[in-house]
């Protein structure tokens, strides 16, 4: 008797089963707390300590630092603290029975500055430049506040400066390419007034150095930093639990709203969350007038011969091509043909640079499209069948042509079944990578593909993919545990756009089936 | 309701302006199959006239004949000519939109469209661009008066049409051809999933209509077609075995397969 068979109530199969659902759901469930938690320590708040423990060479060290784990289990503990020779953050792993001290101290401040990296510092003091020369002033909210507004003025000054002195510059690198004589009065005029902006550049930018902030390190050497380069100063160790809560949403606020800093290993994730984005909707718009149109063709309109069982065996086999596959396609086909002749045809004048003939977003959408297109097709063509004959029948009836039987009947009914299309492409297309990779997402890109200067939408750049930031966060994140929880962050917020996505397009696929829906009678 | 109305005209005695639609030698191939032999009749208009038959003896295709419906499958080949109002239907340069709006049709099961009442009963007017509200309304409203249904819909014509009973449905179905006041209105067994009394209802309908449409109607049961068709024909295996007045045909068969068939030796 076979184990399976053993009851005929079928105890075993039921239990076997029910085991197997179990199992799987607790490891996809794990498999989210983990990122989860491991995300959510990117926003977590670690104290600030006044650490000192012995070197190899018998030295003592003494640093001010921030302390990632106090576990007891660990017999090691790991610090992030500030190199000033090398000025920016270092992180040291010291074993405990070399340390001396480890204790958190409300004296230390940090300094979190514009480039990322924190700085650990006491003694406060700000320099203030006023008509007299400058000020040594002790450091407190009003004084803070003061130079903090004096800062925004010059600022302000300086940003006008710098949209003044744009267009000069792009002038002048046109002057300089159709190469006009360096005597002529023209060109002397322009060089004359971006050399008068430039100075006043200068002159903005020493003042705006003159509003300082003095402290001094662990072992009592005397810095100062510019005023201008730090976000924010905080004496972390003295906050309250709010504060501490709303500089953790202040925190996920700069994760979603600013650019990586230090290569990728702190800072935010915006220009990857907008390229996903942007390649999703630019790939949806293409694949899916192109997939529901092919669906209707097959369905509707081609015999049932020969070469359409050919086309539907190509289509579901092409769902089976692995993606990187369509990577290379996408580069040999898009960049290299299709991207060369453009640029051949509409932007002579521009080459050697390449415009289109180099990986760019529109490619990476197309590629995407290409990609997720068989899935669209499939689950066209699915609700497409679901549609009754009767209802054709009726349509056509009435005097219907078949173009308008399609679009008043056909379209609305199958319209659920296609919009379940669209969230399959767009759940594969946000998680897709490795094809990416080759046309056109990297690890920086210094613009958007949507910015202020004209046309505006500038297809053609280099993108940011949340997936491709994390495939660059694994390499660093290995002995840099900032950069680790950054990673996990990253992919927290990656699930968060797909779920988000697929919700949008599941509650549009509700609406549409509770408006159509043929069965109800 | 007088059963034997004996004030028919005779088939053989019809005018030309007394004929709806003269069917001459069709036949039609589907599927490489052929399903109707060379028939010719002349339906009279203004009256009802039921075409009756074994399942699958080709009732549906001549039906179906009649507004080019055939030509949903797409392998078909009708031969013959069949005249309406003057002209040949089966001819190439034919508008097939124009022919189904003039020649309505309504199937066996009641196929609502997924929307409104009111959308469902304006859905031919809208296709022709007859997009103007009162218009629209106007016509929805005589044509649901026709179908018999207004009363019991004037008050919810924005709910969908899928909260209608089977008879309703069937009704909804008829005022959605009548709303293009079609002259001659096909029915495809068009209560034979519906219960006793909705069929009676369907039935007492047709009789009100046949004063300005010519009904042609498919059906199984053959007391109904006694009951309420002036005309009936005989269908057995492609062929057109007879047709004559209803009373005639089921009382005093000329042919043997007819009263076979009437008498239930056979179908």
């Amino acid at each position: 008797m076979s184990i399976l068979g053993h009851s005929r109530s079928g105890f075993i199969a039921v239990n076997l089963s029910a085991t197997a659902a179990a199992i799987l759901s607790l490891s996809l469930l794990s498999i989210l707390m983990y990122i989860l938690v491991k995300g959510a320590s990117y926003f977590a708040f670690f104290p600030t300590v006044i650490a000192q423990w012995e070197l190899p060479s018998g030295e003592q060290q003494i640093e001010f630092a921030q302390q990632y784990h106090s576990d007891a289990g660990i017999d090691e503990v790991t610090l992030l603290l500030y190199n000033a020779v090398k000025q920016r953050n270092q992180q040291v792993t010291v074993d405990k029975t070399d340390i001396v001290i480890t204790q958190p101290s409300t004296a230390v401040w940090t300094l979190y500055l514009n480039n990322g990296s924190l700085v650990f510092g006491h003694k406060l003091s700000l320099s203030m430049p006023d008509d007299n020369g400058v000020n040594l002033l002790p450091y407190s909210a009003e004084h803070s506040a003061k130079a903090k507004q004096a800062i925004n003025q010059l600022q302000q000054k300086r940003r006008v400066t710098v949209s003044a002195l744009a267009p000069l510059q792009v002038k002048y690198a046109e002057l300089r390419r159709i190469i006009i004589s360096p005597d002529a009065p023209l060109y002397e005029r322009l060089v004359q007034k971006i050399d008068t902006q430039q100075r006043i550049l200068q002159q903005l930018d020493w003042e705006l150095a003159q509003y300082r902030l003095n402290f001094e390190l662990a072992d009592g050497e005397a810095e100062s930093l510019a005023l201008s380069n730090i976000e924010y100063i905080l004496n972390t160790n003295a906050l309250s639990w709010l504060d501490r809560v709303s500089f953790g949403a202040l925190k996920i606020w700069y994760f979603l709203s600013d650019t990586p800093k230090q290569g990728n290993s702190t800072g935010g994730v915006f220009p990857a969350l907008f390229g996903t984005l942007l390649l999703v909707f630019l790939m949806t718009f293409m694949v899916m007038p192109l997939g529901v149109l092919t669906a209707l063709y097959l369905h509707e309109y081609a015999g049932n011969n020969g070469l359409t069982i050919l086309l539907r065996t190509i289509i579901t086999n092409l769902a089976g091509v692995p993606s990187i596959v369509f990577g290379v396609f996408g580069l040999g086909l898009f960049v290299f043909v299709m991207g060369t002749s453009l640029d051949e045809w509409f932007y002579m004048d521009r080459l050697p640079t390449p415009t289109f003939g180099t990986p760019g977003i529109l490619w990476a959408a197309l590629t995407m499209a290409l990609l997720t297109l068989p899935v669209v097709i499939v689950a066209t063509e699915e609700g497409l069948r679901q549609v009754p004959d009767g209802l054709k029948k009726g349509a056509m009836a009435l005097g219907a042509t078949k173009y308008e039987m399609i679009r008043n009947i056909v379209l609305p009914i199958a319209s659920p079944s296609i919009v379940t299309g669209g969230i399959l492409a767009i759940a594969r297309a946000a998680g897709e990578v490795a094809p990416l990779l080759l046309v056109g997402a990297v690890m920086y890109a210094p613009n958007l593909p949507v910015d202020s200067t004209f046309p505006y939408v500038h297809l053609e750049r280099q993108f940011m993919h949340l997936g491709v930031l994390v495939f660059d966060g694994v390499f660093h994140s290995q002995n840099n545990i900032n950069a680790s929880s950054m990673m996990f962050a990253t992919c927290l917020l990656l699930i968060m756009v797909v779920l988000v996505l697929n919700s949008l397009a599941s509650w549009l696929r509700f609406k549409l089936k509770k408006q159509y829906d043929w069965q109800s009678n | 309701m007088k059963l034997f109305n004996t004030k028919r005209t005779s088939l053989k005695k019809l005018t030309p302006d007394q004929i709806a639609v003269d069917i001459e030698s069709l036949s039609v191939r589907l599927n490489q199959k052929k399903v109707l032999k060379k028939i010719s009749m002349r339906i009279p208009a203004f009256s009802i006239t039921s075409v009756i038959g074994q399942s699958g003896c080709g009732k549906t295709t001549l039906l179906n004949a009649m507004n080019r419906m055939n030509e949903i499958i797409p392998d078909h080949q009708t031969t013959g000519q069949i005249w309406m109002d003057g002209r040949d239907i089966n001819q190439r340069r034919e508008n097939v939109s124009n022919l189904r709006t003039n020649v309505g049709m309504v199937f066996q099961r009641p196929n609502p469209f997924p929307m409104s009442i009111y959308d469902n009963v304006s859905f031919g007017l809208k296709l022709q661009n007859k997009n103007n509200r009162r218009q629209l309304d106007d016509a929805v409203e005589r044509a649901l008066i026709n179908a018999a249904l207004w009363d019991e819909v004037k008050q919810r014509l924005h709910e969908p049409a899928g909260i209608l009973s089977g008879g309703q449905q069937q009704r909804l179905m008829i005022a959605r051809a009548l709303a293009l006041k079609p002259k001659i209105l096909l029915l495809d067994e068009p209560t034979s999933a519906l219960d006793p009394l909705a069929t009676l209802f369907i039935e007492e309908l047709m009789q009100s209509l046949k004063k300005h449409t010519t009904i042609v109607m498919v059906t199984h049961n053959m007391q109904q077609a006694a009951r309420i068709s002036d005309y009936t024909a005989f269908i057995h295996k492609g062929e057109l075995v007879e047709f004559t007045n209803s009373d005639k045909l089921f009382t005093n068969p000329k042919r043997k397969q007819t009263e076979d068939y009437i008498t239930g030796r056979y179908g």
